[in-house]
């Protein structure tokens, strides 16, 4: 029964593999020329994802002739079978993700439209008020608390790490949830924590917390955190698809650059993040056009670190800006 | 029912209740652990909106669909593993080598064979869920009383009629606590799935009352579940208690 | 009658038959399918082999990548467990025999079981601290709930006829226990081992994905996280690998426990 079901599945992909990249069952030649008008996008319910809620809201999408689907993810690596398999059409990664997933070279991962660039004071090293250590040297022989190991945290502590001499293996990197980092630095189970916002606003209200490293400061400034991204097999199977997306995000980051209210009004909407701690949490620069010179930085940060294995060139993981 | 045995399940709750929130008055930093009447409080919370029903919903839709697949794939499966020893040895290796992957493992697998996750979600409750219905089958087949099966055999009965009215009568209980087993299964896996995979559910949820930094509805999330366990329990012991009276008859102990 | 020792080996290899067949079929399928998420097995051996099994001789050929990783969560593994069937056993016989007892913790137990236990490592982590603490407690938990349900239920439904015997010759409560209730509850309390074995080697990866730094289960959310295909399937490999060898020794003791046990059934 069970190898039936198993042997009805490779019987599957047989099949799937064989029609592949006829892009199965998708009508062309619909409205305004796209290639595909309903997509299912992929959400992370961070602050990074607003600007996608505000052209939902706002119509950026309708206007292209678009209707837009989400699906709350946690990471794209998490769905990277369903993003291959045609289940999810865009979404939203960090600019980690991106580099790790096009590294493995199981997939070629074009970004579509930037969310946020780094800034400082939106991430940072924290230990509680009554630790001992004050400088980054001082976090030697530490356990510090990242949300994924060999991600975004690691690679920045560790540049800051270097800066102050020290090494990563100096260091113990422990996976933890950001929500139980603040938990786990007052119950001492961990010595730091590595946060974003709105942690890092909470760890100071509610443990007095101190930012021994701004990781988005010095060697570090300004990286480009996370944005919209699609594969590159998808982006040249539906160009006009992907540009029609390209200009209603546009539209949308150019709001959200420009108008916080409007992102502190709709992160309550699809977050659990409360509408006060929105207003009041640190937050990157929304831009439409990719930094691809901080992308640079960041994929030679990763294999600096040894993170990933090749250096890829920045400018292959972006795809074009719409005509 | 009576009411004594009512009583004391609440007086045991209430006394888990009693001790977890003087334990969060004392010894326990309410930021490491929220306290128990928070995490009431918030739970309550949690029915007003219709957010967490929705995926309450959701999770345990899977979850049935996946138990009644489940059961129709494992019990013919046990029965046939049970009666007949050679077709046992051959497939144990195989079933030995699945039943330890864990379903969080194959949530790749699952994610690129089904296209819907609430698809691959079920799939994965039916992998993992198979498996206590499965063993429990087949050790009831086993238990079977050999002088029954022999009077039977000795009336001029064939195999299958063997099977029908001795052994699966005969192995009912054992099949029973199997999906009993398999019901709590259904639901840490499709819980577990959401929270890595995502779409929809509990998990789903959690992932979003943790993003926002809500501890406490992720503690009330949580509760819900073990609530929801609780419940399926109680009404799957109470129809096994209707179904099996004269196994229990034969049997001392079962007072409750 | 004990058949000679090479026709029970050919007996024995002759019923692994659909092994063989099982794996050329996906190897031929997984070819033929090309799909990025489903590597040919011989390509996943080839991996396990090279990540874990090519070290030196005199180290049984496990890699340094083994040490660090594959033996420190087997310790655990079989500690956990251990402690797991140990409670789950001696609590489930006493709730099994005392109805006072089990309605009062009857409701705890069935929300306790119903809990998924990945949704609680970040709790077992703040309650016990960094690694194998956090990842002992999460394996325990993880694992006594068959063990338990299954001996309360094997130590609830003895048959009364046995008892009433036993009481009638006046024996001893701890002769009552160790003559009666358990030999009677065994078969309920193995179906329940059996059980934990696999759900041990599932919680031990499944303790690894939060606040450790070691182990397979770590390995596998590395290469999860790196899209790394063939490490992630050959850690799974390595899973279906120990299902069956420890699944072939627990078998070999149930034989001998359970062995007067089916006996005596035949006797009666």
């Amino acid at each position: 029964m069970r190898i039936g079901r198993s042997m009805a599945g490779l019987v599957l992909i047989a099949a799937l593999a064989g029609c592949g990249g006829s892009g199965g069952g998708e009508p062309a030649g619909t409205a305004g020329g796209l290639e595909k008008t309903e997509i299912n996008v992929g959400v992370v319910p961070v602050p990074s994802a607003a600007p996608l809620f505000i052209a939902v809201e706002r119509g950026f999408f309708k206007e292209e002739g678009l209707s837009v689907r989400t699906q709350t993810i946690q990471a794209p690596q998490q769905v990277m079978p369903q993003i291959l398999n045609g289940g999810i059409d865009t979404f939203l990664t960090s600019y980690v993700s991106l580099i790790t997933i096009s590294d493995s070279r199981v997939a070629g991962l074009k970004i579509l439209t930037n969310s946020q660039q780094g800034a400082e004071g939106i991430s940072g090293v924290v230990v509680a008020a009554d630790s001992p250590v004050r400088t980054p040297a001082q976090l030697k022989g530490r356990t510090i608390a990242v949300n994924t190991v060999r991600a975004l945290g690691e690679v920045t502590v560790s540049a800051h790490l270097r800066a102050a001499g020290l090494t990563p293996a100096d260091v113990k990197f422990v996976p933890v949830n950001f929500a139980e980092q603040i938990a786990a630095l007052k119950a001492g189970r961990v010595d730091a924590a590595w946060m974003t916002e709105p942690y890092v606003t909470a760890a100071k209200e509610d443990l007095g917390g101190r930012v021994v490293i701004d990781t988005l400061s010095g060697p570090t400034a300004g990286l480009p955190l996370d944005g919209w991204a699609a594969t590159a097999d998808w982006v040249g199977r539906h160009p006009k698809t992907a540009a029609a997306f390209q200009r209603a995000m546009a539209k949308a980051q150019r709001i959200a650059a420009t108008d916080r209210d409007a992102i502190n009004r709709i992160i309550p909407t699809y977050t659990q993040i409360p509408a006060g701690v929105a207003a009041a949490m640190g937050l990157g620069e929304f831009t439409a056009s990719v930094d691809v010179r901080g992308v640079q930085k960041v994929v030679d940060l990763l294999a600096e670190f040894q993170i990933t294995k090749t250096r890829i060139d920045a400018a292959q993981l972006v795809a074009a800006p719409p005509a | 029912m009576t009411r004594g045995p009512v009583l004391r399940a609440l007086a045991g709750v209430a006394g888990f209740l009693l001790v977890a929130e003087i334990l969060s008055l004392t010894v326990v930093d309410p930021l490491v652990l929220p306290r128990a009447s928070a995490v009431i409080a918030e739970a309550a919370r949690l029915l007003t909106g219709g957010d967490f029903l929705s995926d309450v919903a959701d999770t345990l839709g899977a979850c049935a669909l996946g138990l009644l697949l489940a059961a129709a794939a494992a019990v013919p499966l046990g029965v046939l593993l049970g009666t007949l020893r050679p077709v046992e040895r051959s497939a144990l290796p195989l079933v030995e080598f699945l039943r330890p992957i864990p379903a969080v493992a194959l949530i790749p697998v699952a994610q690129f064979l089904f296209f819907d996750p609430g698809d691959a979600k079920v799939a994965l409750v039916v992998f993992a869920s198979s498996w206590p219905i499965l063993f429990n089958t087949v050790y009831g087949m086993r238990d079977v009383d050999p002088v029954a099966k022999d009077t039977l055999r000795g009336f001029g009965f064939g195999p299958v009629a063997v099977v029908v009215r001795v052994s699966l009568p005969s192995a009912a209980p054992f099949i029973a606590t199997g999906v009993r087993i398999a019901a709590s299964v259904t639901l840490i896996v499709a819980v577990s799935v959401e929270l890595f995979a995502g779409g929809t559910g509990i998990g789903v949820y959690l992932t979003e009352a943790s993003a926002g930094n809500q501890r406490v509805a992720m503690i009330a999330a949580i509760v819900w579940t073990g609530v929801i366990g609780v419940l399926v329990n109680a009404v799957l012991a109470g129809t096994e208690r209707r179904l099996f009276r004269w196994h229990h008859l034969r049997t001392a102990g079962e007072r409750r | 009658m004990r058949r000679r020792l090479p026709v029970r080996l050919a007996a024995g290899a002759a019923r692994l038959w659909p092994v063989p067949v099982a794996v050329v079929l996906w190897e031929v399928a997984a070819r033929r399918a090309q799909a990025v998420y489903f590597p040919p097995p011989s390509q996943i051996a080839a991996r396990l082999h090279e990540m874990w099994f090519s070290g030196p001789a005199g180290r049984l050929f496990l890699t340094d990548d083994a040490l660090v990783h594959v033996l420190p969560s087997l310790g655990r593994l079989l500690l956990g467990w251990a402690l797991a069937c140990a409670a789950g056993i001696a609590a489930g016989v006493a709730l099994g025999r005392s109805a006072t007892l089990s309605q009062y913790l009857g409701p705890l137990i069935h929300f306790g079981r119903t809990l998924p236990p990945p949704v609680l490592l970040p709790y077992f982590l703040l309650l016990f601290g960094v690694g194998t603490p956090t990842q002992l407690a999460a394996i325990v938990f993880g694992v006594v709930w068959p063990v338990l349900v299954n001996s309360i239920e094997g130590a609830r439904h003895i048959d009364r006829q046995y008892l009433e015997t036993a009481q009638a010759f006046g024996i001893s409560r701890r002769q009552r226990l160790t003559r009666i209730i358990l030999p009677g509850a065994m078969p309920k309390i193995f179906a329940g081992l059996r059980l934990s074995v696999a759900l041990a080697l599932i919680m031990m990866v499944v303790s690894e994905l939060l606040g450790g730094t070691e182990g397979v289960g770590y390995r596998l959310l590395i290469a999860q996280g790196e899209v790394d295909i063939p490490t992630m399937w050959s850690a799974t490999l390595l899973l279906g690998l120990l299902g069956i060898a420890f699944n072939a020794a627990f078998l070999a003791v149930e034989r001998r426990v359970l062995r007067w046990h089916r006996a005596a059934r035949a006797e009666a």
